[in-house]
């Protein structure tokens, strides 16, 4: 087996510089050196890239150094660079496609920094491997497991929907805020009814499990009425 | 009986993805305090789909 070349040492690397150099030159690049910005951000805007380079390096011999340098660093001295220029960040300057390029780019970043198995690599090859036949799971989904989830995840996007409907500067930010949370507790729950309906629970009598629910449904049904009269009084 | 609470369960949790739709849509024609009325709606009905999941322990 020959020894990997240099550029394929590297890979690793490159997986994290490439997308956060994208990152950097799309969200912090350009706001740093626009005319009014002061010295400071372009100093914190070199430093972040120098963080960024350095950070994946560091991390082959000291990853804990390494991480709090190219993830930490990286991430402040953007944070930085932002502070100190804020006229080049206002709404009406900032061109949303490049933005969200910008948001892929530190996606994409993000990811870079995790680590994933090295291709050729046999899990089963590690001397620390359990022998013996593989381990069966001791549960099943129920049924109609996935349905639900599908369901769960076209009622968490109904909120994502709605906020692209905002158009007041503030409000529209609160409402992608807002519809995010939403979206996110629904699939919470919606994963829980898909997986929570399992034998063992289904033990207890629908009398219980609704009773389980007075109270909230209780409180709905109180919030509903009052919804209805408030209408009535308008 | 037990698969009609499933579906209770799955409609109030639907529900719950349409009220808080109707939230936000709210926030978008400046109705705030409708909007603030849709998201609890939409947070109690979230909380009774699970609810009627969820073992009922000692502690509860």
């Amino acid at each position: 087996m020959t020894a990997p070349s240099s550029a394929w040492r590297v890979t690793p690397q490159a997986n994290i510089v490439l997308p956060g150099l994208y990152a950097w030159v799309a969200t912090v690049l350009f706001p740093a050196f626009s005319p009014e910005s002061p010295r400071v951000a372009r100093l914190a805007s070199v430093l972040a890239l120098a963080a960024l380079v350095a950070g994946p390096f560091l991390a082959t011999k000291r990853p804990r150094l390494g991480r709090g340098v190219g993830v930490v660093g990286f991430a402040v001295l953007a944070l930085a660079t932002w502070a100190f220029c804020p006229a080049a960040l206002s709404i009406d300057r900032i061109d949303p496609v490049q933005a969200c390029l910008g948001a892929v780019g530190w996606t994409f970043f993000a990811f870079g920094w995790g680590a994933v198995r090295d291709v050729g690599l046999v899990p089963e090859d590690d001397p620390r491997a359990l022998g013996g036949a593989p381990l069966r799971a001791r549960g099943a989904l129920p049924v109609g497991a996935v349905l639900v989830f599908v369901v769960a995840v076209l009622a968490a996007v109904a909120p994502l929907v709605a906020a692209w409907r905002v158009v007041r500067p503030p409000h529209a930010i609160l409402g992608h805020a807002v519809a995010t949370l939403c979206a996110i507790a629904t699939i919470t729950v919606g994963v829980e009814v898909a997986v929570a309906r399992t034998e063992k629970r289904a033990e207890r009598s629908p009398g219980q499990r609704m009773r389980s629910a007075a109270r909230p449904l209780a409180a709905l049904l109180v919030v509903l009425a009052a919804g209805v009269i408030w209408s009535l009084l308008q | 009986m037990g698969r009609a609470v499933d579906i209770v369960s799955i409609l109030l949790l639907v529900g719950a993805g349409v009220a808080f739709a109707f939230g936000v849509f709210a926030l978008g024609v400046e109705r705030d305090a409708q909007a603030l009325y849709w998201l609890l709606v939409g947070a109690l009905l979230l909380r009774s789909s699970v609810d009627a999941l969820r073992p009922r322990t000692g502690s509860r």
